[in-house]
């Protein structure tokens, strides 16, 4: 899982790099961003504490700290984090990526997040999937979350291990063509290009339009 | 070439100059400065008068001779009266006060004889800060393959650098002190907008756009170190000791705060260990790791230049002394994203990767990963750890590597 591990902290860092570009640069219109458009009691984890973070074999993000990432949406306002979880001590890998969205909805703030996860032991979620949910990693639910199951739909993606389950998580926000891009970047990265894991979640996830693929 | 030693204390400096005439030519002169002491002093005297405004350089110096300028940090006695300075304090009265070539300073920087943060003390007026115990190595005076032995991707051969920084600031003369060095150092206003706070902030304190920053001067840059009077008598009494200075001075710059970065420059060997596909899979055996060293070492024989020769700086790569490329343009061109792609689908050959120490490519075995202190994409850098013949640190740096 080592080589794994590395991958996504490898995207993690890279997301951290250009959410904080965006988030400084954004923080100069409004002071109080951070605030303002997420929950009074987050901050963010910058680079080095990634790193630091990612060296062990199991842990996550502190309950009230999470990445920014620069949202590519045309919503009001919006304020976009990862928060992790994972486990590789045991014999099956455990790892739960939430990203949590805020913005502006009919005049109100919400906020909503999606828990990308590794399969579950049991026939039911063992698969790599995503689900909705009202809190942001911490079991808390948000006051702002809106009001949906936490648990259904339980939606399959196309993932076969966590490096591609995290591109996949990316793309959710990014949509192909941008993900793309962000892969290509990050792989010309001497180590991140070296790396199988990274190379395959490029060729499987975003490399190629679905629509062109099918033609 | 004339090398002189500096050092109040003969028989040290004696030793310098062995270990300096084992690794260079035997027509290099390399010798100690006699009575250094005297010589610092004249040094002292131009400062003054520069800071009356007088004509500077009517006194005779050794210092206008030299081509390459050794000296150690410890603090020098210059007179009977408790007058010193500081290995570093020479290296600043020679690069503004005399035609002095290249300046190394010894001991600086008590510590790792490899700084794993690769930012290479900007600051310092040395041209190259090193350890005593490295003064002798080859790759220091001399340009050669990389054989395994310590030979920092951060070195420039000091007589190449020499040249270098001498061809600079003839090219600097013929536009005077009113105009920009940017076109000189390869660097138009795409590539200063992607410059590094820190890059930006050593030209200029008061630019604030790239466009601000590509219309400042050799004056306006000569006015970061000397007050308005020592910039005016500088430049109409002793231009040529303010041009060597400027010249000197960006050179450090280009290659500590925008190539060593790599957001904007990049040479012929980051480039490949970033982008293998570049290099020529006709010309070269990709399943040998030595084959990529030297393709890295004549890019326009071995690299793809039927691609690449677009994103060549020659205007940077004559001033770096090492072909270099545009790498901020490389990151986002759609050609270049092609052939990833491509790369990147196929069943791909052995992949070596760059060791900082050592200048060469090695697999990824052999390779210790460290972070660099750059805080950028591509700050993870390895090493081949060379720990039995040189130190490193700061060790946390490989932690988090």
């Amino acid at each position: 899982m080592q080589r794994q591990k590395e991958a996504v902290f490898q995207i993690l860092n890279q997301i951290s790099q250009q959410g904080m570009d965006w988030y400084r640069g954004a923080k100069l219109e409004q002071s109080d961003l951070l605030r303002s458009r997420s929950s009074e009691k987050y901050e963010l984890i910058d680079t080095s504490e990634l790193w630091n973070i990612g060296s062990q074999p199991s842990g996550s993000f502190s309950s009230k700290k999470f990445l920014v990432l620069e949202p590519h949406t045309h919503d009001k306002e919006p304020f976009l984090g990862i928060w992790l979880r994972w486990d590789f001590t045991g014999e099956r890998p455990e790892f739960s990526l939430f990203l949590g969205f805020w913005s502006i909805v009919n005049d109100e703030k919400s906020f909503v997040a999606f828990r990308f996860e590794a399969p579950e032991i049991g026939s039911e979620h063992d698969y790599y999937h995503c689900q909705p949910c009202r809190n942001f990693g911490d079991k808390e639910d948000l006051p702002e979350a809106v009001a949906i199951s936490d648990r259904f739909p339980t939606i399959p993606l196309n993932a076969g291990n966590i490096v591609e389950l995290t591109v996949c998580a990316l793309m959710s926000t990014l949509g192909r063509e941008k993900a793309k891009a962000f892969m290509l970047s990050l792989l010309k990265d001497s180590e991140a290009g070296s790396n199988e894991y990274l190379v395959g979640a490029y060729n499987r996830c975003c490399k190629s339009s679905y629509v062109e693929m099918a033609a | 070439m004339h090398i002189r030693v500096c050092d109040d204390d003969a028989e040290m400096a004696e030793e310098w100059v062995e270990e300096i005439r084992k690794v260079v030519p035997d027509s290099f002169d390399v010798s100690a400065i006699q009575e250094a002491g005297t010589e610092i002093t004249k040094l002292l005297n131009r400062k003054s008068r520069v800071e009356k405004g007088d004509a500077p350089v009517e006194e005779a110096t050794q210092f206008d001779d030299l081509d390459i300028l050794v000296v150690d940090y410890d603090l020098i006695h210059l007179d009977d009266t408790g007058g010193r300075t500081t290995g570093e304090g020479i290296a600043r009265l020679a690069r503004s006060y005399a035609k002095c070539g290249a300046i190394v300073v010894m001991n600086q920087f008590k510590g790792p004889q490899f700084d794993l943060g690769m930012r290479g003390h900007l600051d310092s007026f040395a041209d190259i800060n090193v350890d005593a115990e490295l003064i002798g190595s080859a790759p220091l005076w001399q340009m050669h393959l990389p054989d395994g032995s310590f030979d920092p991707t951060t070195w420039t051969p000091l007589p190449d650098l020499l040249a270098a920084a001498r061809a600079l600031s003839g090219k600097l003369a013929e536009g005077g002190f009113g105009a920009s060095p940017m076109p000189h150092l390869g660097l138009d206003v795409n590539a200063i907008a992607e410059l590094s706070d820190t890059a930006f902030g050593f030209l200029s304190q008061t630019a604030q756009t790239a466009q601000e920053l590509a219309a400042v001067t050799l004056r306006d840059f000569l006015g970061r170190y000397f007050d308005r009077n020592g910039v005016e008598c500088l430049s109409q009494q002793a231009p040529e000791v303010a041009f060597d200075f400027t010249a000197f001075r960006l050179i450090k710059w280009l290659d500590r705060a925008v190539l060593r970065p790599m957001d904007v420059l990049v040479d012929a060997a980051h480039l490949i260990d970033r982008l293998p596909f570049l290099i020529n899979g006709d010309k070269v055996e990709l399943a040998d790791c030595d084959e990529w060293t030297k393709a890295a070492a004549d890019p326009t024989a071995h690299l793809r230049w039927d691609v690449l020769e677009q994103f060549h700086n020659q205007a940077a790569s004559e001033v770096l002394a090492r072909p270099v490329f545009d790498w901020y343009r490389i990151a986002n061109h759609g050609a270049i994203d092609a052939l990833q792609d491509d790369y990147l689908s196929k069943e791909t050959p052995s992949r070596f990767h760059l060791a900082e120490d050592t200048s060469r490519f090695v697999p990824s075995t052999a390779l210790t990963r460290f972070r660099a202190d750059f805080h950028n994409f591509g700050d993870r850098r390895g090493i081949e750890y060379l720990q039995d013949v040189v130190t490193y640190g700061p060790q946390r740096r490989m932690r988090f590597g």
